[in-house]
């Protein structure tokens, strides 16, 4: 299956559900080629939840939900070992994370004890319980929610490291006017919503990344990246740049990306547009850089300083 | 519909060139110069040049945009900025030698040809040159000055008419939707407030005397003294050996920061409200560096559940810009709210603060609140100004200096 073909099926399965936000969907697919997880934030309202839900079905594999509120442990997360009358001996109950896909559902509301207990499951795609090490099957996503406005009271901010173990941190706009007109008819004709259907397996899955990994970066590409991730740690609004762990992010991106487009190569275009949405949770702002701009405006900063290599290096 | 309302003045002479056209063109039929062609040819291209001038007029604005994009600009006092509008001409009809006429708050200085216009308006002019179905980027930087908002009040666009005989003036309907917040000046205080006792909250922390009874995140090995209901059976079963939860330390070590923007005895603002203001800037960021969170009561009226300026308890760095979007925000030619009734919301609020830090005129009445919230726990710090310096006191010393 080419990779572009392989997105606008998922697009299409997806649009019988979520109306617009097409882009959001494409990003999500980038990171899913990548085995990355994604951190959804947008206003109460504009459909993350559904969105997760549906990109979760049309993977043929498992889906667990975790609902975070503050009382959420982080062996609600990971599993317990609990004892069985019957067999009168410990039995191991693997929580939610053992899945294909997981929705971290309001992940700020969970303490930071909870929200850390997702790191070993994201980096290293396994989960320890009582010195028990379960292996997680291929493909597996963390797709997380977070509502920005959200008060304090009640929520937590993510950690540094958790945020950096995020592939890529979207935020969903509202729909344009003719979109949402759509979305209004669907609702007023419609008595029960569609859902998708699986359309790849997880043999497609890693035959897709397997391709993704054949595209080229030319060296101007290459050095690009480099320049872009070495100008954020320099920034004077920046405490703390994107990390090693950022660039790989951004080069796999950008590698999807341009096999979404039917593209055996890289465009300095393509980091471009990949770099605000990898690499703009990853930085952590100083004070005053925080009470003048956010991330994505001080990325776009980063971008405009940087130069942009000519397109005849890049071909190969 | 039309983004700009249009006032057309013309002088005399365009009137008056209808007028001489008409009697060209009458004269001209009647041989009254025996010169009839000659008549009726002038006749024709002054009605021409009314004709085309009148289109002009009517039709300039018909496709005239003005971009008018959500934007926000923060920034300090003393720093530059630059605000960006798009005017874009969808229509055939060129403008040329107009003038872009914009009224705004007097905090911030745009361009150098800014002038006052009244007390806190000011006006700015700037040149503007539009071909037909072009797009063009207007520039203004601007220097903000003065805490505060900066809005553009007015923004009006004065075309010469075609062949210069009047004026078309193009006063946008809208609100500009561009805003400038000025943040305040951090002034440093010396904080002398010792941080020894705290109280049980909902922070949790590595080091403190309480603990979280219902947040247990593991288990440890028995040790004589633990109570009975501590014990995690299950972890005991399976080790054979005793288990005790072991449960979250908590605390709450927030900050209440109260400020009185009244005189003594007046409804007025008093006039040392810049300094109170960079004073609560100054103890949001600290509190923010350190990691402490704070919530700030200001009795400026609002309206909501919470009738005056309230920033709700919170940390970090964005809890820290939207305190300083708060205080930006106070506007000092508005009206200021009792502060009795920020005191009494602060009370009930008091009881989770361990601190809370006064700002402002301090009046007999306030100081009986503040001792019955010392009397929960609560350590209350009153701001004092000498010689350009500012400190806070603890109540006690505070009643002590006042007696």
């Amino acid at each position: 299956m080419e990779t572009h073909q392989f997105v606008k099926d998922v697009k299409d399965e997806i649009g019988k559900v979520i109306i617009g936000n097409e882009d959001t969907v494409e990003w999500i697919l980038n990171a899913l080629i990548n085995e990355g997880h994604v951190l959804l934030e947008s206003v109460p309202g504009t459909g993350k939840t559904t969105l997760a839900k549906s990109i979760a079905r049309t993977i043929d594999g498992d889906f667990n939900r975790i609902q975070f509120t503050p009382d959420v442990l982080p062996s609600d997360v990971t599993g317990i070992h609990f004892f069985n009358p019957k067999e009168q001996q410990f039995e191991l109950r693997v929580g939610p994370v053992v899945t294909n896909v997981l929705l971290a559902d309001e992940i700020n509301r969970a303490t930071p004890r909870t929200q850390s207990s997702l790191l070993e499951v994201m980096e290293e795609k396994q989960v320890t319980i009582d010195r028990e090490t379960v292996k997680i099957e291929q493909p597996f996503i963390v797709l997380a929610t977070q509502n920005p406005i959200e008060s304090q009271q009640g929520t937590f901010d993510l950690p540094e490291a958790q945020l950096d173990r995020f592939f890529m941190k979207l935020e969903m706009s509202y729909p344009e006017v003719e979109e949402e007109r759509r979305i209004m008819q669907a609702h007023r004709t419609e008595t029960e919503r569609p859902t998708p259907s699986p359309i790849f397996t997880k043999e497609n899955m890693k035959e897709l990344s397997e391709k993704v990994r054949q595209v080229h970066i030319s060296e101007a590409v290459e050095n690009y990246i480099l320049d872009i991730v070495r100008t954020t740690r320099e920034h004077p609004y920046i405490e703390v740049g994107a990390s090693p762990r950022g660039t790989i992010a951004l080069m796999k991106s950008v590698q999807a990306e341009a096999a979404m487009r039917n593209r055996s190569y890289v465009t300095p275009s393509d980091v471009k547009k990949m770099a605000p949405l990898v690499l703009s949770h990853r930085m952590v702002l100083t004070l005053e850089g925080a009470t003048k701009h956010n991330q994505k405006e001080i990325m776009g900063e980063v971008l405009q300083q940087v130069n942009v290599p000519v397109e005849h290096s890049v071909e190969r | 519909m039309k983004q700009f309302h249009k006032d057309i003045k013309n002088d005399r002479f365009y009137y008056g060139l209808a007028i001489i056209a008409s009697f060209f063109i009458f004269f001209s039929f009647f041989g009254i110069f025996g010169i009839y062609s000659s008549l009726m040819l002038i006749g024709i291209f002054l009605y021409v040049i009314y004709f085309i001038n009148h289109l002009y007029e009517k039709n300039i604005d018909r496709k005239l945009a003005l971009i008018n994009l959500r934007q926000s600009i923060r920034l300090y006092s003393g720093e530059t900025g630059q605000l960006e509008f798009h005017l874009r001409q969808n229509g055939w009809l060129p403008m040329f030698g107009a003038r872009l006429v914009m009224t705004f708050d007097s905090n911030i200085q745009m361009g150098n040809q800014s002038k006052y216009e009244s007390m806190n308006i000011s006006t700015v002019e700037k040149r503007l040159n539009l071909f037909g179905r072009e797009s063009r980027k207007i520039s203004i930087p601007f220097t903000a000055t003065k805490r505060g908002i900066a809005r553009v009040r007015s923004l009006r666009i004065e075309i010469p008419s075609l062949f210069g005989y009047g004026k078309i003036t193009l006063t946008l309907k809208e609100l500009v939707k561009a805003e400038i917040l000025v943040y305040p000046e951090i002034k440093k205080v010396h904080l002398n407030h010792r941080s020894k006792h705290q109280k049980m909250g909902e922070y949790q922390t590595n080091f403190s005397i309480f603990e979280d009874p219902i947040t247990s995140y593991g288990t440890r090995d028995y040790a004589p003294g633990d109570p009975l209901n501590r014990i995690h059976w299950k972890s005991t079963a399976k080790k054979q050996v005793f288990q005790t939860k072991v449960v979250e330390r908590v605390n709450q070590r927030s900050w209440l920061i109260l400020l009185n923007v009244r005189t003594k005895d007046s409804p007025a603002f008093t006039d040392r409200i810049e300094n109170l203001i960079s004073t609560v800037a100054y103890l949001s960021r600290y509190a923010t560096m350190k990691g402490i969170p704070y919530e700030l009561l200001i009795n400026v009226p609002k309206r909501g559940n919470v009738s005056f300026y309230h920033v709700s308890n919170g940390y970090g760095r964005d809890h820290y810009a939207h305190s300083l979007e708060v205080l930006a925000r106070v506007n000092t030619q508005g009206l200021t709210a009792s502060f009795n009734s920020c005191l009494a919301y602060g009370k009930s609020i008091g009881r989770s603060h361990p601190y809370v830090f006064h700002l402002g005129e301090v009046e007999q009445s306030f100081l009986a609140s503040y001792q019955e919230m010392e009397n929960t726990g609560t350590s209350v710090y009153v701001m004092h100004e000498r010689f350009q310096t500012t400190w806070f006191e603890s109540l006690k010393s505070h009643q002590e200096v006042a007696k």
